[in-house]
């Protein structure tokens, strides 16, 4: 029981670590492409690390399914807008120097 | 005050404050970023929040907006791609 709580608080604390800093590195970067390099890693790894620590936990609310789908689901669609964000940019840039 | 609730509002603090910064301040482009690291963050901090105060209801929310926030961002990039 203590190892299991050791385990999820260790998984949280790197997790809300993850997230924060990708929120500072947004806050800080200088342009849109840098910007995204930092918000990444905030839904496909801070999000999943913080999923995992509940599962490990798990169980005080639900079985743990609903929090796995959600964190899947962040985890999926955060690549997919990141990279149409990218593509949103590229477009812009495109046109930009088209004018 | 357990774990959960501690990471929740450091979370808010620091986590969804800079995105909300970003989202007010910047170029239209950078704006979309910020909005799409405040709709993971505040995902996250619903989730931690469901667990830290045993609501499950609170984990319906998180993947309505998990889901509404995909929707949006995806939305918001193809009309700054195309029109603007």
């Amino acid at each position: 029981m203590i190892v299991r709580h050791g385990i999820a608080l260790v998984l949280l604390i790197v997790g809300v670590a993850v997230l924060v800093l990708s929120c500072l590195g947004v806050l800080l970067a200088p342009g849109a492409y840098e910007k995204l390099h930092f918000a990444a890693p905030a839904s496909s790894l801070g999000g999943v690390l913080v999923g995992m620590a509940l599962a490990v936990e798990a169980a005080a609310v639900s079985d743990g399914f609903k929090e796995m789908f959600t964190v899947l689901v962040l985890a999926i669609t955060g690549p997919v807008v990141t990279t149409a964000t990218a593509r949103a940019v590229w477009a812009r840039d495109d046109q930009e120097e088209a004018r | 005050m357990n774990a959960w609730l501690v990471s929740a509002t450091v979370l808010l603090v620091a986590g969804l404050l800079p995105c909300l910064v970003v989202t007010m301040r910047s170029g239209s482009v950078e704006r979309l970023v910020g909005l799409e690291v405040a709709g993971v963050v505040t995902t996250i901090v619903l989730l931690l929040l469901a667990q830290g105060f045993s609501r499950a209801v609170y984990l319906d929310l998180a993947l309505v907006l998990a889901l509404l926030s995909f929707a949006g961002s995806m939305v918001f990039a193809r009309f700054l791609e195309r029109w603007l």
